[in-house]
C-alpha cells in the first residue's frame, strides 16, 4: 500500500502550518507500515474521532472511522471492540476532548484495557473553540477564558494512565516525525490499551514550539514505579527548569476487556445462532 | 370468580419469592395470576408486600382489597390490616385473625427461618381448601431448598384451623405462562439476535440487566456493565456500528445522561434499542415506584430533529412482540427504537394463556460491503442500506452533517439533500408503524377511554364492570398513529385520557395529532398504579 491511498479528497481546514499535519504524517506512516509488514489489513482500521481540531483527521485519514460526540471516544472504541475484536481500533481525541469532557472514559479505557490505541493531540487549549483553558494548560495561563490567569491546576495524563491501568503509555512530540511513528506503530502492535500522548502546539492560540523542542529529552521504558516517577518530572508547567520527558514510558502485559468478556464477530454468529426462545419461555409455565 | 392475596413483611424475607411460588401454583393448573410487587428503596427490614389476584378468567391488574393476607411482621400487619377481610399472621403478631405459630414449625422441621414463608403458603391454601398438591409441586422452584419448604409448608397446612372459604377447582386446563414485563422484554431481545446488552444499573430497568447477564452465555451473547449511561449510549452505537444489534436500558436519570447519543443516533442512523423503565420523577423522584411522567420527555430526547419509533407496550406478552417490533424498526430503518415501560410493568408479573407471536421476524439488514459503499446513500425511501467495517471498504458514521459517504458537509446544497434524506426516512417509518398495530380496541361504547402502557391491565379488568364503555390502546407514541387514533374515536359521545402523572401527556398528544379535546383526564401521581376498581369508580363519575 502506498501512503496516498490513506489520503481523502476533503480540503483540509486546519491552519496552514498546523502540527496536526505532522501528528497525520506519522500516522499514516505507522499505519502504511504495519499494512505492508502484514500485521493489519487496511480495512480492520477503524477510527474514533472526538471534536475539536484534532478530530477532524476522521475527514482525512482514508480509513473507516466513526467521527462520535466530544469526549466519548472511549466509550465508542469500547463498543467497537465488543462487536469485532478483529478490528484494529485507533481513538483520537484533544486534550479537551480526553480530560474535560470525557475524563472519567479515559481512566475507564485504561483500566479495561480495552485492546486500542489513544492518540490524544495535547495541545494545552481548546482550539476549535478558539483558545480557552484545558486539564492541561499551565497554572496561570492566560487564555480567552482565563483573561486574568488559570486559578486550576494541570492535570498529568501520563501518571493517571499509568496508575489507571493502561498497558502502553508513550509520549511523543508532533514535528518528530521518525520517533513519532516508530512509538505509535509499537503502540498499535500493542495488545491492550494504548495511550500516547502527542504534544501539539496550537501555532494559532498557543505556540509552544519552542519551548517544546528545547525542553524535551528522551526515555526509556521502565518498571511502573520509575515510569511514573519519571512522568512526574513534568507536571505541564511552563518555566526556565522545565525538563519534558518523552518516548514510551512503560509497556507490559495483562488480558484485555475482550478476551476477559468473551466477545466475537457478533454479525457473523448471527446465522449461526439457534434462538430457543420457546424453551425460555416453558420456564415460565 | 376471583381471589385477591396479600403477602407483606420486612425486605429480606423472601415475600416476592413466595408471592411467586404461590402464583405458579395457580398459573400451572390454568388460573390466571397477576402479581403487583410493592417495595421501597432498602435493602433489609422496611415493608415489602406483594398483591396477588387470581381468577380463573383472565386477569390484569391487582386491587387493594383483599380476601386473604399473610403478614409476616408486625409493620406489616398495623400498616395493611385494613386492606384484607381475613388475616394471617406469625403468632409473634400481635392482631390477626389467625395465628400460625412459625417459630415452632420452623424448629420442628429443622428449617431455616426464611422458610417460615412456607408455612403461611400451606396455611393459606387451607383457608382457600386446596389440596396442597399444586403448592408442593410449585415449591421445585426453591430448587434445593425445595423439600424442607415443603415440610414446612405441610405443617403450616395443619396448623391452620381457621375459616376456610371455598376457591372453585379448574379441571383439566393447561399451564398458563406466568411472566414479568422485564422477562419479556430480556426474551424478546434474545429472540431478535441480541448480540449486546450494555447498561448502567437503575431500578426499575436493573432486572433486564440481571436477566440478561445471567442468559448470556446460554443464548450466545454478553451483557456488559460500562461506566456510566453516557458511556452506555455512546459506547452502544461503537458497537452498532461495529455490526453488533445492541439494546441499552435505563431510567430516566439515566435517559437523560444519553440524550447526547439519542441525538447522535439520528445523525448517525446508527440502529439502536434503547429501554426506559419510568419510574416516578423529578430527579431521583420515587426510585422504586412508578409513574409515567417521564414520557413527554422520553419522546422529545435528543436535540435537533430526527425520527425515532416509541413503543409502550402494556403487559407482558406485549413487551415481548413490540420488543421485536422495536429491534425490526431499529434495523431496518437505522431509527431509534425507544422500548418504554415502567417499574409497574416491569415488574410486575402476567399470566398469558399462549406464547406470544410477534408480527414480524427477526432480521439484520446488513449488506455486505463493496469498494465503495456509501453507508448515507440518498434514496427515495430515505433508508440508506448499511455495510460494517472490517472487511472491504471505508465506511464511517457521524456526529456531523454530512454526504453520502458519510463525509463532513457544510454546503446548503449537501445539508439538504441529507435532510430531505431522513425527512424521507420518517415517512417511511409511518408507513411501517401503521401496518404494527399501532392502535387496539378493547369493548364496546358511545365512551372512550384512550391510554397507553401499564395502565392497560387496570382498564382491562375495570371494563368488565363498565356498561358502554370501550378502550383504546396506543401502543406507538412515535410515530403517532394519528389516523388509527381518530378512526377509533369516530362518533364517540366522550373521551377519557387516563395516564399516571400530573399532566396527563396523552391528552395533549390527542390535541396535537388528531385534534381531539378530551372530555376527562383520570390521573394518579401517589407513584402507584391503578387498579381496576379506581378506574371504575371514577368513569362511572365522568360518563353518568
Ligand atoms: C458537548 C459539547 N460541548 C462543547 C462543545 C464545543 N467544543 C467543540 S471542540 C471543543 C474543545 C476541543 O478541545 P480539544 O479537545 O482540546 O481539541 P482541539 O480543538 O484543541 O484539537 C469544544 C468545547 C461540543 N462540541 N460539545
Ligand atoms: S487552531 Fe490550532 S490546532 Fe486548530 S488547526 Fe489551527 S493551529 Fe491547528
Ligand atoms: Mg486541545
Amino acid at each position: 500500500m502506498n501512503v496516498t491511498e490513506l489520503t481523502t479528497k476533503v480540503p483540509n481546514t486546519w491552519c496552514p502550518g498546523c502540527t496536526n499535519f505532522m501528528l497525520m504524517a506519522g500516522v499514516k506512516k505507522a499505519v502504511t507500515e504495519l499494512v505492508n509488514e502484514g500485521v493489519f489489513t487496511k480495512e480492520q482500521f477503524t477510527t474514533v474521532a472526538g471534536i475539536g481540531c484534532h478530530a477532524k483527521i476522521y475527514d482525512y485519514l482514508n480509513l473507516s472511522g466513526f467521527y462520535g460526540l466530544h469526549g466519548r471516544v472511549p466509550p465508542v472504541m469500547a463498543g467497537l471492540k465488543l462487536a469485532n475484536p478483529n478490528l484494529k481500533v485507533l481513538g483520537f481525541s484533544g486534550d479537551g476532548d480526553a480530560f474535560a469532557e470525557g475524563m472519567s472514559h479515559f481512566i475507564h479505557f485504561c483500566r479495561y484495557n480495552l485492546d486500542a490505541t489513544y492518540i490524544i493531540h495535547n495541545n494545552q487549549i481548546f482550539a476549535l473553540t478558539t483558545g480557552q483553558v484545558t486539564p492541561t494548560t499551565e497554572p496561570g495561563a492566560v487564555t480567552k477564558s482565563t483573561p486574568h490567569g488559570s486559578p486550576f491546576r494541570p492535570i498529568n495524563p501520563i501518571t493517571l494512565a499509568l496508575e489507571s491501568g493502561a498497558t502502553f503509555v508513550a509520549r511523543e512530540y508532533a514535528l518528530d516525525l521518525p520517533n513519532l511513528s516508530e512509538t505509535l506503530k509499537r503502540a498499535m502492535k500493542h495488545k491492550g490499551a494504548s495511550v500516547v500522548e502527542i504534544l501539539q502546539p496550537c501555532i494559532t492560540f498557543k505556540d509552544v514550539r519552542d519551548f517544546v523542542k528545547d525542553k524535551m529529552f528522551r526515555i526509556e521504558p521502565s518498571d511502573l514505579e520509575n515510569a511514573v516517577k519519571t512522568a512526574r518530572g513534568w507536571n505541564y508547567t511552563k518555566d526556565d527548569a522545565t525538563r519534558i520527558p518523552v518516548g514510551v514510558f512503560y509497556e507490559t502485559q495483562y488480558p484485555t476487556l475482550e478476551e476477559k468478556v468473551g466477545v466475537k464477530v457478533w454479525h457473523e454468529e448471527f446465522p449461526k445462532r439457534e434462538h430457543k426462545v420457546e424453551e425460555l419461555w416453558a420456564r415460565f409455565k | 370468580m376471583e381471589k385477591v392475596i396479600l403477602i407483606a413483611g420486612g425486605a429480606g424475607q423472601g415475600i416476592a419469592k413466595s408471592a411467586e411460588v404461590l402464583a405458579k401454583s395457580f398459573t400451572r393448573r390454568g388460573y390466571f395470576v397477576f402479581n403487583y410487587r410493592d417495595y421501597p428503596s432498602l435493602i433489609r427490614g422496611g415493608l415489602n408486600f406483594n398483591i396477588l389476584k387470581i381468577g380463573i378468567d383472565p386477569v390484569a391488574s391487582h386491587e387493594w382489597k383483599a380476601d386473604y393476607a399473610v403478614f409476616l411482621s408486625q409493620q406489616a400487619f398495623d400498616e395493611h390490616k385494613s386492606k384484607s377481610k381475613l388475616s394471617i399472621t406469625d403468632s409473634k403478631i400481635k392482631g390477626g385473625d389467625l395465628k400460625v405459630d412459625l417459630d415452632t414449625i420452623v424448629q420442628k422441621a429443622g428449617a431455616p427461618k426464611i422458610a417460615a414463608n412456607a408455612a403461611m403458603l400451606g396455611a393459606l391454601y387451607k383457608a382457600m381448601q386446596h389440596d396442597t398438591q399444586p403448592l408442593m409441586d410449585a415449591m421445585a422452584d426453591y430448587g434445593k431448598h425445595a423439600d424442607i419448604n415443603r415440610k414446612v409448608a405441610w405443617e403450616g397446612f395443619q396448623a391452620y384451623d381457621g375459616k376456610i372459604s371455598k376457591f372453585s377447582e379448574l379441571q383439566g386446563k393447561d399451564a398458563n405462562y406466568f411472566v414479568s414485563g422485564s422477562w419479556a422484554i430480556s426474551m424478546g431481545a434474545i429472540a431478535s439476535g441480541l448480540d449486546l446488552y450494555i447498561a448502567y444499573p437503575m431500578t426499575p430497568a436493573t432486572p433486564v440487566l440481571h436477566i440478561l447477564a445471567e442468559l448470556e452465555n446460554d443464548f450466545n451473547y454478553k451483557t456488559v456493565q460500562l461506566e456510566n449511561e453516557l458511556a452506555v449510549a455512546n459506547g452502544a452505537l461503537g458497537a452498532s456500528f461495529g455490526g453488533s444489534t445492541v439494546m441499552i436500558g435505563t431510567s430516566g436519570g439515566g435517559l437523560a445522561l444519553m440524550g447526547e447519543a439519542m441525538s447522535l443516533q439520528g445523525m448517525s442512523e446508527l440502529p439502536l434499542v434503547a429501554y426506559l423503565s419510568m419510574r416516578a420523577g423529578p430527579a431521583t423522584g420515587v426510585p422504586t415506584y412508578t409513574g409515567q411522567g417521564d414520557i413527554n420527555f422520553a419522546l422529545n430526547i435528543g436535540h435537533g430533529e430526527f425520527s425515532r419509533a416509541a413503543i409502550v407496550p402494556g403487559d407482558a406478552r406485549e413487551a415481548y412482540e413490540r420488543t421485536v417490533e422495536a429491534f425490526y424498526l431499529t434495523n431496518k430503518f437505522g431509527v431509534l427504537s425507544l422500548l418504554i415501560g415502567d417499574k409497574h410493568i416491569s415488574e410486575s408479573n402476567y399470566t398469558h394463556a399462549s406464547l406470544p407471536v410477534p408480527r414480524v421476524t427477526p432480521e439484520r439488514f446488513l449488506v455486505g460491503a463493496t469498494a465503495n459503499h456509501k453507508n448515507y446513500a440518498i434514496t427515495s425511501d430515505g433508508v440508506s442500506p448499511r455495510a460494517v467495517p472490517g472487511k472491504k471498504g471505508v465506511l464511517r458514521a457521524t456526529s456531523y452533517e454530512h454526504d453520502e459517504a458519510g463525509m463532513t458537509v457544510e454546503d446548503e446544497p449537501s445539508i439538504i439533500k441529507m435532510v430531505e434524506k431522513r425527512i424521507r426516512k420518517a415517512r417511511t417509518l409511518e408507513k411501517a408503524v401503521s401496518k404494527l398495530e399501532p392502535v387496539t380496541v378493547y369493548g364496546e361504547g358511545k365512551h372512550a377511554i384512550v391510554s397507553w402502557g401499564s395502565t392497560k391491565g387496570a382498564i382491562i379488568d375495570a371494563l368488565k364492570h363498565l356498561k358502554d364503555v370501550k378502550f383504546v390502546q396506543i401502543s406507538y407514541l412515535r410515530p403517532f398513529p394519528a389516523k388509527e387514533v381518530e378512526a377509533a374515536l369516530k362518533g364517540v359521545k366522550s373521551v377519557t385520557a387516563i395516564e399516571v402523572s400530573v399532566t396527563c401527556a396523552i391528552a395533549n398528544m390527542l390535541r396535537e395529532f388528531t385534534g381531539t379535546v378530551v372530555d376527562h383526564k383520570i390521573t394518579k401521581y401517589d407513584t402507584r398504579p391503578f387498579t381496576s376498581h379506581e378506574i371504575v369508580s371514577k368513569m362511572r363519575r365522568v360518563i353518568k
